[in-house]
């Protein structure tokens, strides 16, 4: 309901809605963003142009299901994409510079993480990326699993079984680092 | 070993945190590209209840609870819908001996939205008690003591609507039916009695009351009970964009103490015998003796 009086409100010219927006998604966007690229700075790089692009677009943005869900969809188009070019150069062998992007330091640190997150993100890690897309959507993004699967192209059944299997690797790898 | 849910309260709950210099930089530039966007078009018709909406959402809610904490004053609710004047004050002091009441209030944005639903415990002495989608807040006079939400089993900052609408229950002289009407018709409204409206009452014991806008289409409505004076529900309703406030109250004898007391709730935050559904009814009882949530045993 808040989601939709805040578009209600960009689409009025309401500038001060974007802060809102920006307050209520901006952590979950940077988890997730985070989680799926284990690249700071390019997690950062992503949710600042998803909030860019966003907000460029609000007045004329129609809201037809979850905004959160628009948004985690789109962190998670674009951080396919960004690993998607990065697996493309690795292969190549192109280019230092290009590939060096998403290391350079960006002006200021605009993500600390905790020591919690850090463990969680690290275990994040050891799953594959479809498994990884399914928790980090699920649980940053707060989607269904049905349009988890829709944007996936894969059925719910094996989206469920892609979360299950995730959880508890997850679970594993975090209580074998409970136990050391 | 952890839990499968333990894991995802772990994942959820990582706390990060952001630096401000770089989050007032990307808000600007999200301002930057908002001013630069395509303009808002000039031709679109002036709607007042539109504007007050765009500034005043909370109030909508307000009104609702305001406008249904009046059920309460039977003899006062009396002179008010039949013309009669009623200072705010003598409303205050008497609502302040209010024992309980409970209402449940749906809004929807547009006509297409899916409603938000609030449920709303008042208690004596201004006690509140707010359940808002995984939220219950706590409020006494005016200020939110604490909030939990139940998904997570933590303490959060609670919904700005929800604190809001506490906050304005504290506030009667900001908020007397006049003023109320008033902000809801961005002040153009100058005769604010609301009005029989004998054709939206088919049975004559129920009598419904109108406040509408002089400056655009859209309305409170007042659904009372034409002897007890008791309203039973309100709707304010704009038809430029469908803005709905449904409400519905319900009156009862008052709730026991604890069911308004925060440190017992938290108490019980992370009691696993405690489902989802039983901590946003905790303490509270239904009059008619059934069970507000199953899931919980009392001790």
């Amino acid at each position: 309901m808040e989601d939709r009086v805040l578009v209600w409100r960009l689409n009025r010219g309401d500038a001060t809605a974007l802060a809102r927006v920006y307050e209520k998604y901006r952590d979950d966007l940077l988890r997730l963003a985070a989680s799926l690229l284990r690249d700071r700075a390019a997690a950062e790089d992503i949710v600042q142009d998803i909030f860019v692009r966003f907000a460029g677009s609000a007045r004329t943005f129609r809201l037809t299901g979850s905004l959160k869900g628009y948004l985690a969809t789109c962190a998670a188009n674009a951080a396919r994409n960004s690993l998607k070019a990065a697996r493309h150069r690795e292969k190549t062998g192109v280019d230092e510079e290009a590939a060096g992007a998403s290391d350079r330091p960006s002006p200021e640190r605009w993500l600390i993480c905790s020591e919690q997150f850090a463990r969680v993100s690290g275990a994040m890690g050891e799953l594959p990326p479809e498994q990884r897309e399914v928790v980090t959507l699920h649980l940053y993004g707060d989607m269904p699993f049905r349009e988890i699967a829709e944007w996936q192209k894969a059925s719910i059944k094996t989206v469920q079984s892609r979360y299950r299997y995730g959880l508890d690797k997850l679970r594993s790898v975090l209580n074998s680092e409970m136990d050391t | 070993m952890r839990s499968p849910k333990e894991t995802e309260r772990l994942m959820r709950d990582a706390p990060v945190r952001t630096d401000k210099a770089r989050d007032a930089s990307v808000l600007n530039t999200m301002q930057e590209a908002y001013t630069s966007g395509a303009p808002v078009t000039s031709t679109q018709r002036p709607d007042y209840w539109g504007l007050v909406f765009e500034n005043r959402l909370a109030r909508f809610a307000a009104a609702a609870v305001i406008l249904l904490s009046l059920a309460v004053l039977v003899g006062q609710f009396g002179a008010l819908i039949t013309g009669g004047n009623v200072a705010w004050a003598d409303v205050t002091q008497r609502f302040q001996s209010v024992p309980f009441f409970y209402a449940s209030i749906y809004m929807k944005s547009d006509a297409l939205a899916q409603p938000q639903h609030f449920e709303l415990w008042m208690g004596k002495g201004g006690e509140a008690r707010m359940h808002v989608g995984s939220q219950v807040v706590f409020g006494r006079e005016g200020r939110v003591i604490r909030a939990f939400d139940i998904r997570q089993r933590r303490e959060v900052e609670a919904d700005p609507m929800a604190a809001d609408i506490i906050r304005v229950l504290a506030t009667p002289g900001e908020f007397s039916l006049e003023t109320l009407i008033q902000s809801i018709s961005a002040g153009k409204l100058v005769d604010i009695t609301p009005a029989m409206n004998a054709h939206a009452a088919i049975g004559e014991d129920l009598a419904v009351f109108d406040a509408q806008s002089a400056v655009s289409p859209g309305w409170v409505r007042i659904y009372a009970l034409r002897e007890s004076k008791l309203p039973v529900g309100l709707r304010i309703w704009d038809p430029a964009e469908g803005f709905i406030v449904d409400a519905l109250i319900t009156y009862a004898r008052e709730q026991a103490a604890i069911s308004f007391d925060p440190e017992a709730f938290a108490a019980r935050l992370h009691d696993p015998a405690s489902s989802e559904t039983s901590l946003i009814y905790l303490f509270l009882k239904d009059p008619g003796g059934g069970d507000m949530a199953r899931g919980y045993l009392p001790e």
